[in-house]
């Protein structure tokens, strides 16, 4: 157990939104907990390089290097910052996805999903 | 102070997790977004706040754009609480295994992470270095156009993927609305004067966030964001929608191989950083004019995803069957 | 002394948030009551504070973009709140009986 405080926060709420995502029945509710998942994932990584009340590495004079411990680390910040974009697009797809699915099958239940397509696939074997 | 923030943060989700309406998981899901920004503003990262805040807007919409078509435009709200009233003690029998192994899996985890200030060497290298390599003072709009732009790059990739992907998912085949599908949304006059006052200023905004995206924080992401959500402001407000969404789809490619061909251009002739006496005037000009292209790319691919799920998901479901 | 009435003008902005939030949880309340106090939350107890804010950074550059974010929060917060609340009329919301029964 060599975790800081606040690395356990992200950790928590990495495995709540998996509980909720192995407990739930509506699709449109497991897109939110993916989406929780990834911020619980991008909390870490920015939370990694910085600490609370940390500089943004945003530096107008090389004076303000003297102590470089009290910036935050910029390179996980220009990472995470494109895998929040990448996020949304994944959620957009996902959405799209679902709403083609419910104007198919009318339910967003998956697991009734489930027993309808293995239904059909009976029917047409 | 810190620990109390974090605990708001987990007990938000968490409320979203335990709910049961899906309108409550989208509302809590707002609130949460908003924590999650003010987080990582205390954690010293205000380009990531600035975007998270940005994004949660575009989820919000696209959650309710999802939910409209299952409850229908305000009915059906009682139904769905009966459902789910039955279904309680069916899935109370899936917490008690489903909880172990979350549990299980937390306490492995917790046990094996290293964590604390892991990259102290790249960092001392990235905060000496950036502002003659790359130039401009922000460290992030430097990494991410300068030492990493080829991350930039795949992102950007990502997102026409996305875009493409999202039109072909659709379950309405054609591109194009139909005639007599434009929006039915009425506002007053006193919000459509309003409007009509601020959706210059939101340009404006995001015009001030691209060109002093390498001084302050902003840059081409948020910038894109803002150009998105003018056209989304002048879409919802006074429903116009003139923008045709093959041109603006052509637009982002089109963009798209100018993202490519400059840096590549800037990067091996030495604009950038790998020449040691280089005008600052160069650097300037390739920090503006990268951040406005990744601008346009996001705001063209925002704009579309957007115009997808407000104008095309919405419609009555006997306009056009997928072939 | 500027420092004083500073930080008097944005506890009182605070005081203005709390009280604002006290009537938000207020049991028994319509749909109305609630975007009315949610409205004076945005607008009162923002410009309470940023007005707080302001004297106590003195006049510079922070103090005009300070105004500036000020001014479009007094056009838009309340622009919100009207559009919510005609949208909720227009969608056919109606307030219950016993609601009207205890505001009397």
């Amino acid at each position: 157990m060599n975790l800081h405080i606040f690395d356990i926060f992200p950790i928590i709420l990495f495995f709540i939104s998996f509980f909720g995502l192995i407990t739930t029945n509506n699709t449109m509710k497991s897109i939110v907990f993916i989406m929780l998942m990834q911020t619980a994932v991008i909390m870490f990584w920015v939370g990694v390089g910085a600490r609370f009340g940390a500089q943004p590495p945003i530096i107008g004079d090389i004076a303000y290097l003297e102590n470089p411990d009290a910036i935050a680390d910029p390179l996980p910040q220009a990472l995470m910052l494109t895998a929040i974009i990448i996020g949304i697009a994944v959620t957009a797809i996902n959405i799209t996805m679902l709403n083609a699915l419910f104007r198919k099958y009318k339910t967003m239940n998956w697991q009734a999903l489930q027993n309808l397509s293995s239904t059909e696939v009976e029917e047409d074997a | 102070m810190t620990q109390v923030l974090l605990f708001f943060w987990v007990f938000s989700a968490a409320c979203i997790v335990f709910s049961r309406k899906a309108y409550r998981v989208i509302i809590y899901f707002g609130v949460f977004s908003l924590i999650t920004s003010v987080v990582y503003l205390a954690l010293g990262a205000p380009d990531v706040a600035m975007s998270e805040a940005g994004i949660s807007a575009f989820a919000t919409i696209f959650f309710i754009v999802c939910i409209e078509q299952y409850y229908g435009r305000g009915e059906g709200l009682k139904s769905e609480a009966i459902a789910s009233r039955r279904k309680i003690r069916v899935t109370f029998m899936k917490f008690v295994p489903a909880f172990l192994f979350t549990a299980g899996l937390f306490l492995l985890f917790v046990n094996s992470v290293p964590t604390g200030y892991a990259f102290t060497e790249l960092r001392d290298q990235y905060l000496r270095m950036f502002m003659q390599d790359v130039g401009g003072e922000n460290a992030v709009t430097a990494i991410y156009l300068g030492y990493r732009v080829y991350d930039t790059l795949f992102e950007a990739l990502l997102l026409v993927i996305a875009v493409v992907a999202v039109t072909h998912v659709s379950w309405f085949s054609s591109e194009e609305v139909p005639d007599g599908q434009h929006s039915e949304i009425e506002n007053s006059r006193m919000t459509k004067f309003t409007m009509r006052i601020i959706c210059p200023i939101i340009l404006l905004f995001g015009a001030y966030l691209i060109m002093n995206g390498h001084f302050t924080a902003g840059g081409g992401f948020l910038g894109g964001l803002a150009f998105a959500s003018f056209f989304i402001c002048r879409y919802l407000v006074l429903g116009i929608y003139d923008l045709p969404i093959k041109k603006v789809m052509k637009m982002e490619e089109l963009v798209f191989i100018n993202i490519t061909i400059l840096p590549i251009f800037a990067v091996f002739t030495g604009v950038v950083y790998l020449v040691a006496d280089v005008t600052p005037l160069f650097q300037n000009i390739y920090l503006v004019a990268m951040s406005a292209l990744v601008g346009m790319k996001v705001a063209c691919g925002f704009f579309i995803l957007f115009y997808r799920h407000i104008a095309i998901e919405r419609l009555p479901a006997d306009i056009d069957k997928k072939e | 002394m500027i420092y004083v009435i500073s930080y008097i003008v944005m506890g009182l902005g605070l005081a203005f948030m709390m009280f604002g939030i006290l009537g938000i949880f207020k049991p028994g309340k319509d749909f109305y009551y609630r975007i009315l106090v949610a409205c004076k939350i945005d607008t009162v107890g923002f410009l309470t504070l940023a007005i707080g804010m302001a004297l106590r950074h003195g006049f510079s550059f922070f103090t005009g973009k300070l105004f500036l974010i000020v001014i479009i929060m007094m056009i838009l917060n309340p622009l919100v709140s009207h559009i919510m609340a005609s949208q909720a009329h227009k969608s056919g919301y109606v307030p219950s009986c016993e609601n009207e029964d205890d505001a009397s």
